[in-house]
């Protein structure tokens, strides 16, 4: 592991007050691996980039740059589990620190407030510290309670990985971190058609019939793949695939019943950390995932 | 200057001109669309020809451009290396500067001007937290978040994608 052990978390609106059991999650697992996390304070939106850079690129950037800048003065790396705010934040940083113009009009909006983008610290996701920094051979050390027979659909979601020049967690097609951890934790990660395919989430508030639509399409591969569950390593997926689900069967006509597990979720179980502590609270029904852990 | 001149201004601008200039049409911006697959009106290689073909007003005014879900494929997959999905963003911007916003969006966008959240502290989420044994949220800093805004386009566009709205209505 590396020498960074310190982050100033940054769980974003959604974790914070919409699923914090998904924080819960992800605090057990990163500080059974030493990893401390440090509140930070007066932090907004990342903003999320649908509503905000939709809207005005110049607020988007505006915005981010201030969540940046709180970072930079506690003088720690920032770290998220949302890969939505992971990509704004990441995004803006990587502009913010090739373009001297854009820094200039962007620092000359954040002195409105006292404030200043330095670009001294890194932007990282949990998923980046899990897996390049702790690592496979660690990760496998804490599992005390491995699968057995479970299968397991891994979605990859899009902004851990696109646009590759900002992100580059993995690789933007072809990428095998998520298959790594199934396996690491006993289960099989099954090919399925679709895998690369986006959850359609963003665009829910205009045209939700499109946005089910495409969800539909990936729970049903994932159903004819036989696969036990669908694990995914982003909120927003998370709410499209589990929460939507029942809405999504409604709008078809149609059952999936496809489970879904958030990836800290997954490790919780297979390191003996009880759903219960972790305030876990999904839709679905997982009893067909529990029944696989060997115990 | 209008949105649909802004759009022309960058549609000719020399480092846009020369990237949409080299679009053959090939349409694997559109084959790899998560959104086309379901919804065949949305097309981003149309998207492309109607800039090529220089028809700004009609993009702008459309509801085409709030249909991507900025998965970024698009631009991964170019062959060309056209920033798609990045050209959306623009003309949504464009869009939003005309008052063409979806309302639901536009409810978003309010939320996060006037709480600096898009899903704000709850006496529910602040309770459901302490369950967890999670640490409370900090309140967001709303002067600080609004005294950024006011000085960009962003309240000026939702004041007047609203006004647009209810003119609609009465």
């Amino acid at each position: 592991m590396g020498q960074e052990a310190r982050y100033a978390w940054f769980p974003g609106c959604w974790v914070s007050n919409r699923m914090p059991f998904i924080e819960a999650a992800d605090r057990r697992v990163l500080s059974a691996f030493g990893i401390e996390l440090v509140e930070m304070k007066d932090t907004s939106c990342c903003p999320e980039p649908y509503a905000v850079l939709g809207l005005g690129r110049e607020a988007w950037l505006g915005l981010a740059a201030r969540n940046l800048s709180i970072a930079e003065e506690m003088k720690q790396s920032l770290l998220t589990p949302c890969p939505g705010c992971y990509h704004t934040l990441k995004a803006a940083q990587t502009v913010l620190r090739r373009e001297p113009a854009q820094r200039e009009q962007v620092n000359k909006l954040l002195s409105r407030v006292g404030r200043q983008f330095k670009g001294d610290i890194e932007v990282d996701h949990t998923i980046g510290v899990l897996h390049n920094k702790i690592g496979f051979e660690k990760l496998a050390s804490a599992i005390k309670y491995p699968f057995s027979g479970l299968k397991v659909a891994v979605h990859y979601g899009c902004h851990l990985l696109k646009p590759s020049t900002v992100t580059g967690i993995d690789d933007p097609e072809r990428p095998t971190f998520l298959d790594r951890l199934a396996e690491v934790s006993g289960a099989e990660s099954v090919p399925y058609m679709r895998k690369m395919l986006c959850c359609g989430g963003p665009i829910s508030s205009v045209d939700e019939n499109a946005s089910y639509a495409i969800a539909r399409e990936k729970l049903l591969k994932v159903k004819q793949a036989g696969a036990d569950c669908l694990l995914v390593a982003c909120p927003a997926c998370l709410i499209q695939y589990d929460t939507n689900q029942p809405f999504i069967e409604k709008t078809f006509g149609e059952s999936y019943e496809v489970p879904v597990l958030y990836h800290t979720e997954l490790l919780c179980l297979v390191m003996g950390i009880r759903l219960a502590e972790i305030g876990f609270r999904h839709q679905v029904k997982v009893d067909k995932i529990l029944e696989k852990v060997r115990t | 200057m209008g949105a649909a001149e802004k759009l022309r201004t960058l549609a000719e601008d020399e480092k846009y001109r020369k990237k949409l200039a080299v679009c053959y049409q090939c349409g694997v911006c559109t084959g790899g669309c998560p959104v086309a697959y379901v919804k065949p009106e949305y097309n981003p290689r149309r998207i492309l020809e109607a800039i090529i073909l220089g028809q700004y007003e009609e993009i702008l005014s459309s509801d085409l451009v709030w249909l991507c879900t900025s998965c970024h494929s698009c631009l991964e997959r170019c062959p060309q290396r056209i920033e798609v999905s990045e050209l959306l963003i623009e003309l949504r911007n464009l869009a939003a500067e005309t008052g063409n916003i979806p309302k639901l969006l536009l409810e978003r966008a309010k939320r996060i001007a006037e709480t600096g959240q898009s899903t704000p502290i709850s006496r529910a989420s602040t309770v459901w937290r302490e369950k967890l044994n999670l640490a409370p949220v900090s309140p967001v800093n709303v002067e600080e978040v609004q005294g950024i805004l006011q000085a960009t386009n962003f309240p000026g566009w939702i004041e007047r994608a609203r006004n647009l709205a209810n003119g609609a209505r009465s």
